[in-house]
């Protein structure tokens, strides 16, 4: 085999100018192969890790209330940030994803805007560095300032502000109040692309204060992982927390009192859906009525909670619990609409509130841990009504793609639920359609360079059949001192296979110097085109996986395409072959 | 006798006195709430003109179905032509936005707009004013209320802050004419206690012995220079078909 290749080798030597013009057209393809391939893998890089990781990271946990898609809150920020630290593997950082759209008005006019909460860390710190057009973090961390906020240079002009003037912005809380502010502008920078102007960042702490959330409290929590490059991470570690975010009964413990008598007492929530209400009205005996679906106000108390307290249908209750932060103590006063009795509950003080009521009181003054309570009841999977109390949150199914996505959201519109509901999401679902264009590009890529292959290759196949007719009679003369067919088609063939190899690698080389070349120009453009852009330079992004899985691809092509004729002068007699003459 | 002549004419004296003082702000607030209740049913034909700074006027004009007994509402866009078709139909707790070009109808939440107008979902809730806020009290407890002319119109003032946190304008002062309970100018104030928008009312009708505001002018506090007009035509309170609450009439009105 040495021999063959060696001699292969001698023979595209000995053809210096047929070798250089075929290793040009195919070196030609390979470089525009790569250069596609590499812009392509730019283009979704920057989307998905430079973009999207930032808007909604490369796994993220978002809670949702009141059904909306717009109300993200997670009332036990720590909770779960604890959840995801011990469980998922390979993160990189978690943070709080706290952000919200709004309208800004400047000196100039009014723009929309998004604000983006931010916590000062070194990668922001090199990135505020490398893009600082004036102001300083300083203003923005030193708590001095009326809500400091740092602007895009863009998003400056447009609103016709500099440094140190004030915007005026009106958003929505999480619970949809009206909100306006004043916010100071203390840093504006340089933005790289067309989505980052759209942001302005607010400190965590201004955000949340502004949109009414407690310190415990978050929008969604966003996870970024080590790998970046690899959605199978991503997709796992997500479904690995979904399987973990079962959620339980919640249960309330607390102080009821009526006049000079107090018990303590769990309140429980019901559902309200079909099923939960048929559980409920079979496993309950209830003197009295059962809640309004609307009321806020009504409860049933337990036969015991009912003697411990003296109390009978109309009577009033007070209940007091201890919140879980804050050190707060939360009180209500309800109307016991009924009491009841059940042989799935054990006796004892309980109160049970409907599911609107129960989730006013639990969703904004959280409770301490009611197992904590040696006199708390804590339902155990085995009551017959287990499944009809209201649990901490319903978990919403794993998706895959943006419209299941999608679906899945607009099923939890349609729903009454007046709980939290649970996501766990990956930017591969979220923004799946960057996928969909890489996809697209490559496919593009990959067809067109294919195209431009079959015609080089055809020229591939033409010089072949011109080299085998030439060299016809020094095909007699190796068969006549006894060279084997096989080795006279393995000759060709690999005469084929090195120079596109050569070719290939040549090819690669230059789309390198290329790509090394076109990184040096700065493109200034306000355009979607700057999407392209990062640092304001063409971003490529070579891999070595698509690089080596095309120089492999070129390769068999190039041999199939050789195997033919090659075969055929492998079929040559050998006498037939020395008695050639043209 | 003299004594008794004394009491009496006291008593006549603090009656004409009571009758003169100013009225609690909540139970004006209970007489607006009453006279809401007595519309019930309505139907009325909306034109709402949206005037934003450095964006022009863009025209709207709806029809409105509303049941207040079932709590349910339609609305089906009549313009723009973008628009026409265009519905959002509300019964009990399910709320649909309809889309006459895909004819598909959506579950939405409260929270959407209504057709990229400033309006969202939740404002169009029976919800009473009592149950949402109360009125702002002194130091000492007392609602505080005054009675100063708006124009030449004699009217009673109060603050009212909300009682549970999703409304959309956590405090707002009232202008309430005096003999009437007819609300004649709002003013909307931002959680942070920015004035974020002024409402007026200064047409009202009446109609079967119920008022109903025609005319609403909506000032922009916050980005100066935007207005919505909302004039309202075609009013009748007359009991509405239940057939109307429904996606097939909803559909057929979109034709």
């Amino acid at each position: 085999m040495r021999l063959i290749l060696s001699l292969g080798f001698r023979n595209l030597l000995r053809q210096k100018r047929r070798s250089f013009f075929l290793g040009t057209a195919i070196c030609f393809g390979m470089m525009i192969l790569v250069l596609t391939n590499s812009f392509s893998h730019g283009i979704s890089d920057t989307l998905l890790n430079r973009v999207v990781v930032y808007m909604t990271g490369h796994m993220s946990l978002t809670g949702m209330e009141d059904g909306s898609r717009n109300r993200r809150i997670i009332r036990d920020k720590k909770r779960f940030m604890d959840l995801i630290k011990t469980n998922v593997r390979g993160i990189n950082k978690v943070w709080e994803a706290v952000g919200v759209f709004a309208r800004v008005i400047g000196n100039a006019k009014g723009d929309n805007a998004i604000l983006v909460c931010l916590e000062v860390d070194d990668e922001f710190a090199e990135y505020f560095a490398q893009n600082l057009v004036a102001g300083s973090l300083k203003d923005f961390q030193s708590g001095k300032v009326e809500n400091p906020v740092i602007l895009y240079s863009d998003k400056a002009k447009t609103l016709g502000v500099k440094l140190g003037d004030v915007l005026k912005a009106r958003m929505q809380t999480v619970t949809g109040q009206r909100q306006s502010a004043r916010l100071t502008v203390v840093a504006i920078i340089r933005s790289n692309n067309l989505f980052e102007g759209t942001a302005m960042f607010v400190s965590l702490k201004d955000i949340k204060n502004l949109l009414g959330m407690k310190p415990h409290e978050t929008g969604a929590l966003y996870v970024s992982f080590k790998k970046i490059n690899d959605p199978a991470v991503a997709i796992s570690e997500a479904d690995r927390l979904h399987r973990l975010l079962v959620p339980g009964v919640v249960s309330i413990y607390g102080e009821a009192s009526n006049r000079n008598n107090a018990a303590g007492t769990t309140a429980l929530g019901f559902s309200r859906d079909d099923k939960s209400m048929d559980l409920i009205k079979k496993g309950l005996a209830v003197e009295g009525k059962m809640p309004d679906e609307n009321s806020e106000k009504d409860v049933l108390a337990s036969r015991g909670m009912a003697s411990a307290l003296r109390l009978k249908p109309g009577s009033a209750v007070v209940y007091r619990y201890k919140n879980k932060y804050e050190g707060a103590v939360t009180e209500n006063k309800y109307r016991v609409s009924g009491v009841f009795s059940s042989r799935d509950i054990p006796e004892g003080n309980i109160m049970l509130l409907n599911e609107k009521t129960f989730f006013k009181t639990y969703l904004s003054n959280l409770p301490e841990d009611a197992g904590k309570h040696a006199g708390a009841y804590v339902p155990k999977k085995a009551s017959g009504l287990y499944p009809a109390f209201c649990t901490e949150w319903k978990l919403l199914p794993r998706t895959s793609t943006n419209d299941e996505l999608r679906a899945k959201l607009a099923e939890m519109t349609r729903t009454k639920w007046k709980g939290p509901w649970f996501d766990v999401g990956t930017m591969y679902e979220t923004a799946d359609f960057i996928l969909t264009l890489e996809s697209a590009l490559n496919l593009v890529a990959l067809v067109a360079v294919l195209i431009l292959f079959f015609i080089i290759l055809i020229g591939v196949l033409n010089t072949l059949r011109m080299t085998i007719r030439e060299r016809t009679r020094e095909i007699g003369t190796v068969r006549a001192i006894g060279m084997q067919k096989k080795d006279v088609k393995r000759l060709f063939i690999s005469e084929t296979m090195i120079l596109t190899a050569i070719a290939c690698l040549a090819g690669i080389l230059l789309a390198f110097i290329l790509m090394g070349v076109m990184r040096l120009f700065t493109i200034n453009t306000d355009s979607v085109f700057s999407i392209l852009l990062v640092d304001r330079r063409l971003y490529f992004l070579p891999t070595a996986g698509s690089i080596i899985s095309n120089f492999i691809l070129i390769i068999i092509m190039a041999a199939v395409t050789a195997y033919f004729p090659a075969k055929r002068a492998s079929n040559l007699s050998a006498v037939e072959a020395l008695r050639h003459f043209e | 006798m003299r004594k008794i002549r004394i009491l009496a004419a006291a008593l006549v004296l603090v009656a004409c006195v009571g009758a003169q003082a100013a009225p609690k702000a909540s139970d004006v607030v209970r007489k607006m709430d009453y006279m809401m209740e007595q519309i019930g049913d309505i139907s009325v034909k909306v034109s709402l003109v949206q005037n934003k700074a450095r964006q022009g006027v863009k025209n709207y004009g709806f029809l409105y179905f509303r049941r207040d007994k079932t709590d349910e509402f339609l609305i089906v866009a009549t313009a723009p032509d973008t628009e026409k078709g265009n519905g959002y139909l509300r019964v009990g707790e399910n709320f649909w936005m309809y889309r006459q070009n895909t004819r598909t109808f959506q579950h939405i939440s409260r929270d959407e707009s209504i057709m990229g107008t400033d309006a969202r979902g939740g404002d169009f809730e029976k919800r009473k004013l009592g149950d949402l806020y109360r009125p702002l009290a002194n130091a000492k407890g007392a609602e505080i209320i005054e009675e100063e002319m708006l124009g030449k119109k004699p009217v009673y003032k109060f603050t009212l802050i909300a009682k549970v946190n999703d409304v959309t304008y956590p405090k707002q002062v009232y202008w309430v004419q005096r003999d009437k309970y007819l609300m004649l100018k709002i003013q909307s104030y931002s959680l942070s206690g920015t004035l974020m928008q002024t409402a007026y009312y200064p047409k009202w009708t009446e109609i079967d012995g119920k008022y109903i505001p025609i005319e609403h002018i909506y000032i922009d506090e916050f980005e100066k220079g935007n207005k919505t007009i909302v004039e309202l035509s075609g009013i009748s309170t007359k009991k509405l078909d239940p057939k109307i609450f429904t996606k097939a009439y909803l559909e057929n009105l979109s034709r």
